[in-house]
């Protein structure tokens, strides 16, 4: 069985909002201080998934794709150190600003020219731009159905049975292959690297693809939708800080204050 | 101009939040033919929806597949051309309206929460980006449909019309040899208040140390009838479960009062909870960002000031 995982590094979104800073040239959010990137949360949850379900299946692989412009070796190669084979990337310039609709194009161009998959997991959504789109447009491009936040995947004999997770509960589906999956914080904590893994993934070499070797042209992924600014949102609320002598003065305050203004 | 809007409805209760559509449609244009098609609910309520062509396809089936979902729709949209498709934020749109859009090649904005129109060629739509942190505005050339999904809570909820009118009942286009088939659909019970139900939502994150700050956030939420809800760090420190997580990886909430107690701010946090109407927000460190987005802010120890909190509610109780 052959399977992907399409991941995508991002700015750290455990940073405090006061250590960001707006890019307005590239319209991105930065950390101000020189703290690293990182993959995707969902995108880690679905590499573990993936790898449990690989981990099952004899004679399976596990491939690592991604899409940026300066991607960082470290940051993407942590899916080999958790136990993935191979990493193959659209790593080019010409990659800035693209939308969901370059990413997901550039995506499918890179699961033609090593796949055929079996089945393509990814993040639910990812932290930087919150679209939950590129795995829908994926799926229309590459014409393979699509399962969303899958929580479980498993062979039982020639059936792929699978968890779905909906609000307040979840569904038991059967499908077929080949499949598109995503996956959230449902699937449980992603494995840490172990010192082998890490050693392995210092070693692997990246595979990269230029958006020439892709056929693909600036053209072919200009966006479709115009991002015209990035901001940080006037702050409306003005905190009003409560002060006292002790703990006990300023619960009293702030009873009172909720009651003042009927909030409790 | 023409919109659709596409509602996936509980069966069982009418949720009036879909009323804020119409406003959102009414301030692209407020001289919008509108066709609404109904996927499920209540036929009595949906029939007072305030559209001008209004649809209606049953869907009692638990198990129903978005594939047959999908073929109904794309089925309706060979019989006429909409300037917009709208959706609202729910599991069903959530896989719909990117599909429909990627397949019809239409674009897509999901999340909208404002838009400055001053013409309908020229509209900017607005959303979160980034966590709740940042905002984007974004536009499309008005060439071809737009497929959007609004935001709960962002506008107003139009009133619904006093009489019942005409409703045309559709049948669900049943596509033979799906992809993938669902077997059975389980609801869980989650113990005590939900944490979308509820009005009042008390949260704990790092600076509450340990599992003994929650059984305190525990007791408060008691007395004030409310829910708790927890960070990232602290749900990883597995002080609390994870269903509690209220954040970009757990519960999207807006509760009418959220008290966080030892959180600072993460974008990820507030992506959760920033909706919320009154945040009061308690931290050691007077520059956390989370005061930022706080009504009232009290810089203490959190785990002091939750049991003095406590004491002094059960006074004026």
């Amino acid at each position: 069985m052959k399977i992907c995982v399409c991941i995508k590094e991002v700015p750290d979104s455990d940073v405090p909002i006061n250590k960001l800073q707006i890019d307005s040239e590239n319209l991105k959010v930065l950390p101000i201080e020189n703290i690293s990137s990182i993959i995707n949360g969902f995108d880690l949850n679905a590499v573990e998934l993936a790898l449990r379900f690989s981990e099952s299946i004899q004679n399976s692989s596990v491939s690592i794709i991604s899409v940026g412009n300066d991607l960082s070796s470290d940051v993407i190669k942590k899916p080999i150190a958790m136990g993935a084979d191979e990493i193959i990337t659209c790593d080019d310039k010409k990659n800035i600003n693209i939308d969901v609709h370059g990413t997901a194009l550039i995506l499918s161009k890179l699961i033609k020219k090593t796949g055929p998959y079996d089945i393509i997991f990814s993040g639910r959504h990812a932290s930087d731009f919150d679209m939950a789109t590129v795995p829908f447009a994926l799926s229309e491009m590459l014409s393979i159905p699509i399962l969303n936040i899958v929580k479980n995947i498993k062979k039982e004999k020639e059936k792929i049975l699978l968890e779905r997770i909906i609000t307040d509960g979840y569904q038991l589906i059967e499908s077929n292959l080949p499949l598109i999956i995503t996956a959230g914080n449902q699937v449980g904590d992603p494995r840490y690297p172990t010192l082998k893994g890490i050693m392995e993934a210092s070693k692997k070499k990246i595979i990269n693809f230029t958006l020439d070797q892709l056929d693909l042209s600036i053209k072919d992924i200009e966006t479709k939708v115009n991002l015209e600014k990035v901001y940080f949102p006037e702050n409306q609320n003005n905190v009003e800080m409560i002060e006292g002598t002790d703990s006990k003065e300023k619960a009293i305050k702030l009873i009172s204050k909720l009651k003042e203004s009927r909030i409790i | 101009m023409k919109a659709l809007t596409i509602l996936f409805n509980d069966q069982d209760e009418f949720s009036d939040s879909c009323l804020e559509i119409f406003s959102f449609i009414n301030s692209l244009d407020n001289n919008t033919d509108i066709t609404c098609l109904n996927f499920g609910g209540d036929k009595k309520y949906l029939s007072k929806l305030p559209v001008d062509n209004n649809f209606y396809v049953d869907l009692s089936n638990a198990n129903t597949n978005q594939i047959d979902i999908l073929k109904t729709i794309e089925v309706f949209l060979d019989d006429e051309v909409y300037d917009f498709i709208i959706f609202q934020k729910d599991d069903f749109s959530n896989y719909i309206a990117p599909v429909i859009s990627y397949r019809k090649h239409y674009p897509y904005i999901p999340d909208i929460k404002q838009i400055f129109s001053n013409n309908l060629k020229d509209i900017k739509f607005v959303r979160p980006i980034h966590g709740e942190s940042a905002e984007g505005i974004y536009s499309v050339e008005k060439n071809n449909t737009i497929v959007l999904k609004i935001r709960k809570n962002s506008f107003e909820k139009q009133p619904l019309l006093l009489e019942e009118k005409n409703i045309t009942e559709l049948l669900l286009k049943v596509v033979n040899n799906k992809p993938f088939k669902i077997i059975e659909t389980f609801q869980t019970q989650s113990e005590g208040l939900k944490l979308d139900d509820a009005k009042i939502v008390v949260s704990g994150g790092r600076g509450i140390g340990g599992k003994e700050g929650f059984e305190n956030l525990r007791s408060l939420a008691n007395i004030l009838n409310g829910a708790v809800g927890a960070s990232r760090a602290a749900v990883e420190a597995e002080w609390i479960e994870p269903s509690n997580l209220v954040g970009l990886t757990g519960k999207w909430i807006s509760p009418n009062l959220y008290i966080t107690f030892g959180i600072s701010g993460a974008s990820q946090h507030l992506a959760g909870c920033s909706n919320s109407k009154n945040i009061v927000s308690v931290n050691t460190d007077p520059d956390a960002s989370i005061f930022n987005y706080s009504k009232f802010g009290i810089v203490e120890d959190c785990n002091k000031f939750i049991i003095d909190l406590i004491e002094e509610l059960k006074k004026t109780s």
